[in-house]
């Protein structure tokens, strides 16, 4: 079983070739011989019987006159058969009368045995026949006559009918061989064809080779041509496909840097008349001030903080931009310190109680100056969303999850709804009103854009009033120990 | 039944006749007797007024018999030649012109060549075991060979009375041309 599930399909054919031939043959030997063997032995007896019924004929006046040397002459006849080993005549009580054996035959002993009123008989022994035969006159019965023949002829018959059924079955097991071997260049050879292409194709993707079409005209031909025409099909679709792509990819990318260009045009252009807005309506508010016309001041004080705004606004805008196309750098930055001066510089801008948890020396690999956007962008949020808190608390760490490590930025401020977390990080997209907590909305996604250049991913974590965690990480950098912390107003 | 009776009494003859050791007489002319019955089964007789106008198969025992009662249970109820067998014994030979088989005993002596003269012609097989009996126009003659029964042929003989001896008998016979083997005891 084993042997005939690790075959291949030529192989199992041969092995069933051979089978079904070796197992025709073997029962028409049987049979022939069975049925030889029965003719044979029966045609032996019927000639037997013949002879019997002359010998008994002759032997009639020879039994009736008392003439054993007749009988003898009449038995010797039978010198003419070779498989006869011995024949004897009886008389009618049983005493022997005249007896033949083949001269080079041992000595038979033959027993009448024939019943009263029994005509004829024969008893088949181990390897010879016995056939007796009454003998009568005018329906009298005078004698018997017994004839003892072996049946080597049969044996021999089986024997070279044996060895014939043999060379047949070698003859058979040849053809067979040379059938499975038409058979491999009818089937397999084009199977193992077909096999190997698709081999090919689902292993290296290679959509361009083919499998050999056979010259027959048949189901295999037809299998072989269609996964060629299967190919031809999925390899111009493909083609087709890549173009197409490629295509697209062109016109998205020619249409970003449109994009850029444009919007990094008018933040840039923007600026210029924007700060002669801002420094003129200084100017005049300082005038007005001065002019005592309070209406207009506090009209020229809007005017400012709106400019002001919007220099902001444009800053943020050319960051985002920057971050989508500065070439990057990579080095090891100190993240501890660059988080440490940022902190430093908003506790000098506005004094608050606040407790910040520096985690020291937590090093990583980056572009400096925008991993510097990307932690003012945090611990900027962090401090504007919990100005709101008697006890601010701001902290900066790494931790290790798996086999990566996780930057994290955590305040206690006012949080935010997780339900909304998917917006975070879309510009202009924001959680809170502008009276609440002034912003862009444009800081995280700049931080999103610049963490997803460095392939990192970027994620947060919050509930209302209770803060929120922002955790980043950047690929081939690693926290390092976690040792101490500093506390500082 | 009969028949059964008569096959045993047949069989018993046959077993008598192939004992015979001629020390005893009386199975030799048992065995004698035998194949007296027998010849007729292998004797066939040219058609004829007088052999059609045979009734019955006689077997005639011309003179003295030293047969006995041995052939006539042997013959009863028998036919040959599709007629009853009858045995019958008589004086002369001239009253044996209508018998099939007419068995000349040895002790007609010098009478054998007048019995013979008496036959001549007819279809009468004629069967002795006097000596010369062949020689003298007899037909069958039985002769004793190592203690066989054995018999002896003159096919001339045969041939002129319109007789015809199948080959079978003759194949069994010790001659067939009239004379006896040396060194036979009659």
């Amino acid at each position: 079983m084993k042997l005939w599930f690790a075959q291949s399909i030529a192989g199992r054919l041969r092995v069933l070739v051979l089978f079904v031939s070796g197992t025709a043959l073997l029962l028409a030997y049987i049979s022939f011989l069975a049925f030889d063997f029965y003719s044979l032995r029966h045609n032996l007896i019927d000639s037997l019987e013949t002879q019997a019924t002359i010998i008994g004929f002759n032997s009639e006046s020879a039994l009736l006159f008392d003439d054993q040397q007749t009988a003898e002459t009449t038995l010797s006849a039978l010198r003419g058969a070779p498989s006869i080993l011995a024949a004897e005549i009886f008389r009618a009580d049983g005493r022997a009368f005249a007896l033949y054996a083949r001269q080079d035959s041992a000595k038979q002993s033959i027993v009448p045995k024939l019943a009263v009123g029994q005509t004829s008989a024969s008893w088949i022994q181990d390897r010879s026949v016995l056939l007796g035969h009454a003998i009568k006159s005018d329906g009298k019965f005078i004698g018997s006559v017994y004839i003892l023949a072996e049946t080597r002829d049969i044996a021999n018959r089986t024997r070279q009918f044996g060895l014939l059924s043999a060379a047949i079955l070698l003859l058979c097991f040849a053809i067979a061989l040379l059938a499975t071997s038409t058979m491999r260049g009818l089937i397999i050879r084009p199977l193992e064809n077909l096999a190997e292409t698709a081999h090919v194709v689902s292993r290296q993707k290679d959509y361009s080779v083919r499998a050999k079409v056979p010259r027959r005209r048949d189901e295999l031909a037809f299998l072989v041509q269609s996964f060629n025409e299967m190919l031809d099909e999925i390899e111009k679709g493909r083609a087709v496909l890549e173009q197409k792509v490629a295509e697209r990819t062109a016109e998205l990318s020619a249409a970003n840097r449109e994009i850029e260009a444009f919007s990094y045009t008018v933040a840039h252009d923007l600026r210029g008349p924007l700060q002669q807005v801002a420094n003129i309506g200084f100017l005049l508010q300082s005038n007005a001030v001065n002019g005592k016309t309070p209406e207009a001041s506090a009209l020229l004080g809007k005017l400012v903080s709106a400019t002001s705004r919007m220099s902001s606004l444009i800053d943020d805008l050319l960051n985002l931009s920057r971050a989508g196309t500065a070439p990057l750098k990579h080095v090891q930055v100190d993240l501890s310190a660059i988080a440490r001066t940022i902190l430093e510089n908003l506790v000098l801008g506005d004094k608050r109680h606040i407790e910040t948890v520096i985690a020291d020396s937590r090093v990583a690999i980056a572009d400096e100056g925008l991993i510097t956007v990307v932690l003012e962008n945090l611990l900027r949020n962090a401090w504007k969303y919990s100005s709101r808190k008697d006890l601010a608390h701001i902290e900066f760490g790494c931790r290790d999850m798996g086999d990566e490590s996780v930057y994290f930025v955590k305040d206690n401020g006012a949080g935010f709804d997780n339900a909304y977390v998917d917006r975070l990080f879309s510009p202009f997209q924001r959680l809170h009103s502008q009276a609440d907590f002034p912003g862009t909305g444009v800081g995280l996604a700049t931080v999103q854009r610049i963490i997803a250049r460095h392939g990192g991913r970027v994620w947060a974590t919050g509930s209302v009033d209770r803060g929120a965690e922002f955790c980043f990480t950047l690929p081939q950098s690693k926290c390092g120990r976690e040792t101490d912390s500093e506390l500082s107003d | 039944m009969p028949r059964t009776v008569r096959s045993v009494a047949i069989i018993a003859l046959c077993a008598i006749a192939a004992a015979v050791s001629a020390q005893n007489r009386v199975s030799e002319y048992a065995v004698k007797a035998a194949y007296l019955f027998n010849f007729g089964r292998f004797v066939r007789f040219a058609p004829s007024d007088a052999v059609n106008n045979r009734r019955t198969f006689d077997i005639c025992i011309v003179g003295e018999d030293p047969l006995g009662l041995a052939l006539d249970d042997l013959t009863a109820n028998e036919r040959l030649d599709g007629k009853p067998v009858r045995v019958a014994r008589m004086k002369t030979a001239g009253e044996a012109r209508t018998c099939a088989i007419a068995y000349i005993s040895s002790a007609e002596g010098a009478h054998v060549r007048t019995d013979l003269d008496a036959l001549r012609g007819l279809p009468v097989l004629t069967v002795s075991d006097s000596a010369n009996f062949l020689q003298h126009g007899g037909m069958i003659q039985f002769v004793i060979i190592g203690n066989h029964v054995r018999f002896a042929v003159n096919l001339d003989a045969v041939r002129s009375a319109q007789i015809n001896l199948s080959s079978e008998l003759l194949k069994v016979a010790v001659s067939v041309n009239g004379e006896t083997p040396a060194g036979v005891r009659p």
